[in-house]
């Protein structure tokens, strides 16, 4: 029985060496608020803990995980609603890589994905994150979300094409504004 | 769709570079296995790390399968069950009944089907007359357990009667009665020129592969009626020199059942012997 319990507490650290960024990112993007989504995270991995302390075994932990941070930023919703991404853009906050302090190119591109991402409602936006962010395939995500993999694509494909349409909205616009600023 | 591939994705990955610092990572690490040693995991539910629902769905399929593993295993066993042996209820009570169901189902097969299972209780005679197990009880039901089923078997070689049997008759020549046996209630009625007109090539086939099955079982029959005649001897001495099926035609039961089995026989084809089933008219 020890073996047991090695074995789940080496799966429960190896998964919060694994997806701690992770289901941090997930909370940070729905709450704009990066001390609330490091609590989030915690809770989550607590409350994980707590789930194999009844005796339950986890196989996917990285769809278990995800699942329990959303209820729990869902619980926080229905406390306070959330501040729009546009709040933390204003606020200045930078991403924590070393990488993105050195690379402006890589800061701007950051900015504008956020930006782009504020123009998608919630499910689009989880949906996004978790395909281009976070590598999640279809059939996880439909797992996560309770549908068929089939809905999750078209939803995906719709939320893409409209990523698509804003970026070259933006674009127009720039070459617009170039053009007039040259006249 | 290359646009996103390019460039959005592009921008999408860089939102990648959200993460905790290492410092704020370590922390909440460390704070976690704290709370592992202080809270540590109970023993799984069931063992072997299993959820107990699935241990449950196994526990239930294994179920399942012991119950048709057992159910097919009792129907292999009354399969080469003999009159007498308590499987052979089985046999001729549940298992045969769903064979008939089934067959029922399918057109053209009921006579195949019926035929095949007098070929059985033959074999079956056969067998304990070999292995001389033909007791007096068993006497009677062996052989009336072959009349049902050459009953059954007649009855699928020949086409339902109208229902409207009256209005039909007129139109027909008078019926030939061929008495065939010592009582009168052995006889086989055969109409030669309906027949002509209505018989088909299955029907005739199939009568025709009935006459080969009692002549294939000649022997049989033949070792029966000297069975029955003896037994038959020793019960009863009005029904001395009776052959077998004609004491079998005797019996009430048996001659409401032989009765049900005569049918109208085409002309030109072989009839139904009765005494002999391998006597052609």
């Amino acid at each position: 029985m020890d073996n047991h319990l090695n074995n789940q507490e080496q799966a429960f650290i190896k998964a919060y060496d694994q997806y701690a960024d992770a289901i941090f990112r997930h909370c940070y993007f729905k709450t704009s608020n990066q001390e609330l989504a490091k609590d989030l995270m915690q809770q989550t991995f607590l409350q994980a803990w707590a789930y194999t302390q009844d005796g339950k075994s986890v196989r996917e932990w990285r769809a278990f995980l995800y699942r329990l941070a959303n209820n729990l930023v869902i619980d926080w919703y229905r406390r306070k609603k959330a501040d729009s991404l546009d709040q933390l853009l204003d606020e200045g906050f930078s991403p924590e890589t070393t990488d993105a302090h050195e690379e402006p190119t890589l800061l701007a591109e950051f900015n504008l994905a956020l930006k782009l991402l504020d123009q998608l409602d919630q499910a689009d936006r989880d949906l996004m994150v978790w395909r281009y962010v976070e590598d999640l395939s279809i059939r996880e995500i439909a797992d996560l979300l309770g549908e068929r993999g089939n809905t999750v694509s078209v939803r995906l494909h719709r939320a893409t094409k409209k990523i698509t349409q804003l970026v070259r909205d933006r674009e127009k616009l720039n070459q617009n504004n170039q053009d007039h600023e040259t006249i | 769709m290359k646009l996103f591939n390019r460039k959005i994705y592009k921008l999408f990955r860089s939102l990648k570079t959200v993460s905790l610092s290492v410092a704020d990572k370590k922390a909440i690490k460390n704070q976690l296995i704290t709370n592992l040693g202080l809270n540590p995991a109970s023993e799984p539910m069931i063992g072997l790390n299993g959820e107990w629902w699935q241990w449950r769905g196994m526990v239930l399929v294994g179920a399942i399968v012991l119950v048709l593993g057992s159910g097919i295993g009792v129907s292999t066993a009354a399969e080469g069950a003999l009159p007498g042996e308590w499987l052979y209820a089985v046999k001729t009570k549940i298992k045969e009944p769903i064979g008939r169901a089934l067959v029922k189902t399918q057109n053209n097969t009921s006579a195949t089907f019926e035929l095949s299972l007098l070929h059985k209780r033959l074999s079956e005679a056969e067998e304990l007359l070999a292995d001389d197990k033909l007791s007096e009880v068993l006497e009677k039901s062996v052989k009336l357990e072959i009349s049902k089923q050459t009953a059954k078997a007649v009855a699928q070689t020949v086409e339902p009667e109208p229902s409207n049997n009256d209005a039909r008759q007129p139109d027909l020549p008078e019926a030939t009665k061929i008495e065939t046996g010592a009582k009168p209630a052995v006889t086989v009625e055969v109409d030669v020129s309906q027949v002509a007109e209505e018989a088909k090539d299955n029907r005739a086939n199939q009568i025709r592969n009935f006459n080969e099955l009692m002549e294939e079982h000649q022997d049989i029959i033949d070792k029966l009626e000297i069975k029955f005649e003896k037994l038959n001897k020793s019960d009863d001495p009005e029904n001395k020199g009776q052959t077998t099926a004609a004491a079998v035609s005797n019996d009430p039961l048996d001659r409401q059942q032989d009765q049900m089995a005569r049918p109208r026989l085409p002309a030109g084809l072989p009839g139904l012997p009765i005494n002999k089933p391998n006597q052609k008219p």
